[in-house]
């Protein structure tokens, strides 16, 4: 009986499953049902043989779907993937590229070098960026294959199209309204110009961009946030000018998009962060320097949770339209 | 080459015939081992158990509880869904059956052709 134990034992440690107790109960009738009422120890190996390795036993009882992200999908992750690597090598290679440049025109101071042009932390970020967008489409497409949102979409859209015909084969059709496109340019157009003023009216007031010594000097943070501005704004107008071109979102589209209007994101929270956008006393404070005022409304954290938080909630927002959009379109990609 | 995958393929699509067609009356599941490998199937006992606890959630089969010499064993039987599907598979494994008995006819034919033809064995 010892070995019949050890086996149920060992096959137990592998049966991670809600219902491990009944099936060991199973197993244990199933083993000493072979046995006669005489059994020898030799029986029992003959007997236990026969059900093989109590591991892969263990593992047979597991659904037949073990998977995080399954072969229905698999494909789409892949190309998500190359996709995003793509775009971080191209803005990898611009940023040396552009140090270069400036390198040659610097030529002439001799102890430059090309790290001159470099910022210490550009590289880093670049990697930073691309670990934090594989963990999150992973992480996306992992709750779309568990929740098996791909199976229920499916079956939504077959619903909606029961039976489908060569008949059904449309000509090229424009499914993005037009409208909607110039609703989103006067929009992005407005967000930029209330954020531009924003930004405008509470320099020294709400912001503050202090030196080493805390004193408030000329916040030169502006030009960067006026950067992140007009990046974000041109690319939603790029994106509206995009869309009623091909006149559909297709794959490739809501990929780009998706990834650049992130990267976006992440760089107005690194301005935000870097270079101290909210109020500095927190600075000061972690520093050990006494004695720095106040500055604005907010107290030190308020600007930054807030900003950090919009960032994160619009990364959410995206990453949801993203998935869903990909997924309407893996449905009416022409091939 | 070891063709021991496509083996293992072609009968994964068999076993659930071989079983259900044997669970027509009660039967516990080493006695279901016992009689397909009697009949010439050979099933392995990490197979079998498993499947059964998976048909049995898919109320394809039933089970029944009874005490023998103390104990407990679990008897087998198909339920009346499984049987409608155990109907549909034998039907659908009839048709291939004779379609792949004609495909396969037609391939040695053609070998006999073709020996006719070259005077050799393709």
């Amino acid at each position: 009986m010892n070995t019949i134990n050890d086996y149920l034992n060992k096959v137990e440690r592998h049966l991670l499953l809600p219902s491990k107790k009944e099936i060991l109960n199973e197993i244990r009738n199933n083993i000493i049902d072979q046995l006669n009422d005489d059994y020898s120890d030799d029986n029992v190996e003959e007997v236990l043989n026969s059900f093989g390795d109590p591991i892969k036993l263990a593992i047979s009882y597991y659904p037949v779907k073990r998977h995080l992200i399954g072969p229905a999908i698999f494909d789409r992750y892949i190309y998500t993937l190359v996709e995003l690597t793509k775009i971080t090598l191209l803005i990898g290679v611009t940023y040396i590229l552009l140090a270069i440049s400036k390198l040659v025109v610097e030529s002439n101071i001799e102890s430059l070098t090309i790290l001159d042009f470099l910022n210490p932390i550009g590289i880093p970020a670049l990697a930073l960026f691309y670990i934090l967008m594989v963990v999150l489409i992973t992480a996306g497409f992992i709750v779309f294959e568990q929740f098996n949102l791909d199976a229920k979409v499916a079956a939504r859209y077959k619903a909606m199209n029961p039976e489908w015909t060569v008949a059904k084969l449309q000509p090229k059709v424009n499914k993005i309204d037009r409208q909607e496109a110039a609703v989103s340019i006067i929009f992005i157009v407005l967000t930029a110009i209330i954020l531009r003023t924003l930004v405008s009216l509470t320099v020294g007031e709400y912001f503050g961009e202090f030196d080493q010594s805390f004193e408030l000097v000329k916040p030169e943070y502006r030009h960067l946030l006026n950067y992140a501005i007009i990046f974000g704004a041109s690319f939603k107008v790029l994106e509206a000018v995009l869309k009623v071109i091909l006149g559909r979102w297709t794959v490739p589209l809501s990929v780009y998009s998706y990834l650049l209007a992130t990267a976006i994101d992440l760089y107005i929270i690194y301005v935000a962060i870097n270079f101290q956008v909210f109020n500095g006393i927190d600075q000061a404070i972690y520093r050990g320097v006494q004695g720095v005022p106040e500055v604005g409304l907010f107290n030190q954290y308020m600007f930054t949770y807030i900003i950090v938080g919009i960032m994160i909630l619009d990364l959410f927002i995206e990453s949801g339209v993203f998935f869903s959009r990909i997924h309407k379109n893996s449905k009416n990609r022409r091939v | 080459m070891d063709y021991q995958h496509h083996f293992t393929e072609l009968k994964r699509g068999t076993i659930l015939i071989a079983v259900l067609s044997q669970l027509t009356k009660p039967t516990y599941g080493y006695d279901l081992v016992r009689i397909l490998n009697e009949n010439g199937y050979e099933i392995e006992q990490n197979t079998l158990y498993p499947l059964l606890r998976r048909l049995e959630k898919q109320q394809i089969i039933k089970s029944e509880l009874k005490m023998i010499s103390n104990r407990e064993r679990k008897y087998y039987h198909i339920s009346a869904e499984g049987n409608k599907l155990l109907t549909d598979l034998i039907e659908k494994w009839q048709q291939t059956n004779e379609v792949l008995t004609t495909l396969i006819s037609i391939k040695e034919s053609n070998e006999t052709n073709w020996f006719i033809f070259t005077g050799s064995k393709k």
